[in-house]
């Protein structure tokens, strides 16, 4: 199998990873990553959930108010999984807010934590870059982090099949 | 959007290949090669180079300044001519009917003349628009081999990739999920599982699964 081939055949990683997220962000609020400590997840405005892997079906896109969000657990329960949503992180006490899309796990539309306005001055540009690199770093951690915990948990031969059931029970439940 | 200001989008590449000895003096020369040419007094529709991260009139890359070690913080810039559909009708019309008019009358263009035609109405267009200037960052952690991009539709992403490949002679593979996940579960008891992990499909609960 080339590489094309597998690619096409494990993009349903980005999709449970997703509805994963809003499963931990549910339930834990949270998690525990490699080098951050503790990141703190809120569900942002948008979630768009879509068919599984190989299943037939719409879209369902929402936005985060309520009404929405019942409909969106609706269509878990009905099946689908989440392609995209808005998640916010909260690091060492900073607040971020980014896109996340199943099929390549983009970051889109990231909004990091404010840093001062932009310098003239060659030496205040470059600790202002840096200063937004790690910023941006921290995020890429942090989403990595999370997927690597979501792996951890998802190819573990007694983990694996544990967390599935805890996740069907969760998108069980009535308007939870 | 991009990685600098206001809200950023992120496209995540590995660098890989052997750069050579003398890495930042390869570098310099080779972003100084690859540098944006400007088509401001020409008909040339595209244009794609390196500038100055923060300011795209910037290609002269005094001091290094794109360096900041281990990073490399370069801008793509990207101008393009569009000619628009609406205008290039009209004047491709003008010159018919002006080719028409030395012709006996009952006589008509030919297909060849007529878009020999377009082509001139093109070119007179193209020396009048002015190019579209966009600009695109990059972030590239040398010491790491990962690069960033502040773009994510396929056609900035084909510029990039091409036009880094160009300048830099090193391959550059977009961090799918997949290839995410196998670096890192590299080397534990998870590798084979991922290997064979299919789909979880629908979770399925109401079936009791």
């Amino acid at each position: 199998m080339n590489l094309s081939e597998l690619l096409e055949q494990k993009i349903f990683l980005g999709q449970e990873f997703l509805t994963w997220l809003w499963f931990l962000l549910e339930t834990d609020g949270g998690a525990e990553v490699k080098d951050l400590g503790w990141v703190e997840l809120t569900l942002g405005e948008r979630l768009v959930l879509g068919p599984a892997m190989g299943a037939d079906g719409s879209r369902v896109t929402v936005s985060g108010a309520e009404g929405s969000l019942a409909e969106a657990r609706e269509a878990l329960r009905q099946g689908k999984l989440v392609e995209a949503l808005r998640v916010g992180l909260e690091i060492h006490g900073e607040e971020y807010a980014l896109n996340l899309e199943a099929a390549e796990l983009t970051v889109k539309s990231l909004k990091l934590p404010t840093t001062a306005a932009p310098s003239e001055d060659p030496d205040g540009l470059e600790g202002l870059v840096l200063e937004r690199v790690a910023l941006l770093e921290n995020t890429l951690k942090a989403a990595e982090g999370l997927f690597s915990l979501f792996l951890t948990q998802r190819l573990d031969p007694i983990e694996g099949p544990e967390l599935r059931k805890a996740m069907g029970q969760w998108a069980a439940q009535e308007g939870a | 959007m991009g990685l600098l200001k206001g809200r950023a989008t992120i496209t995540r590449y590995t660098v890989s290949g052997e750069p050579p000895a003398g890495f930042w003096d390869f570098i310099d020369r080779r972003v100084k090669a690859h540098a944006f040419k400007d088509i401001e007094s020409s008909t040339e529709e595209l244009s794609v180079g390196w500038c100055a991260i923060n300011d795209y009139f910037d290609t002269e890359f005094a001091f290094m300044a794109y360096a900041m070690e281990p990073y490399v913080l370069l801008g793509l810039r990207v101008d393009q001519r569009r000619v628009p559909a609406t205008l290039l009708k009209k004047y491709h019309r003008l010159e018919m009917d002006k080719a028409k008019s030395y012709l006996d009358e009952g006589r008509n263009l030919g297909r060849v003349r007529r878009e020999e035609l377009k082509d001139k109405a093109r070119l007179g267009l193209l020396a009048r628009i002015p190019p579209e200037t966009k600009l695109y960052e990059m972030v590239w952690d040398t010491a790491r081999g990962e690069l960033w991009l502040g773009a994510a539709t396929r056609k900035v992403m084909d510029l990039f990739e091409e036009h880094f490949v160009a300048s830099f002679g090193l391959e550059l593979t977009p961090r799918l999920p997949f290839l995410v996940a196998r670096d890192l579960v590299a080397g534990s008891q998870l590798a084979p599982a991922l290997e064979e992990a299919r789909p979880w499909g629908p979770l399925a609960w109401e079936q009791g699964a």
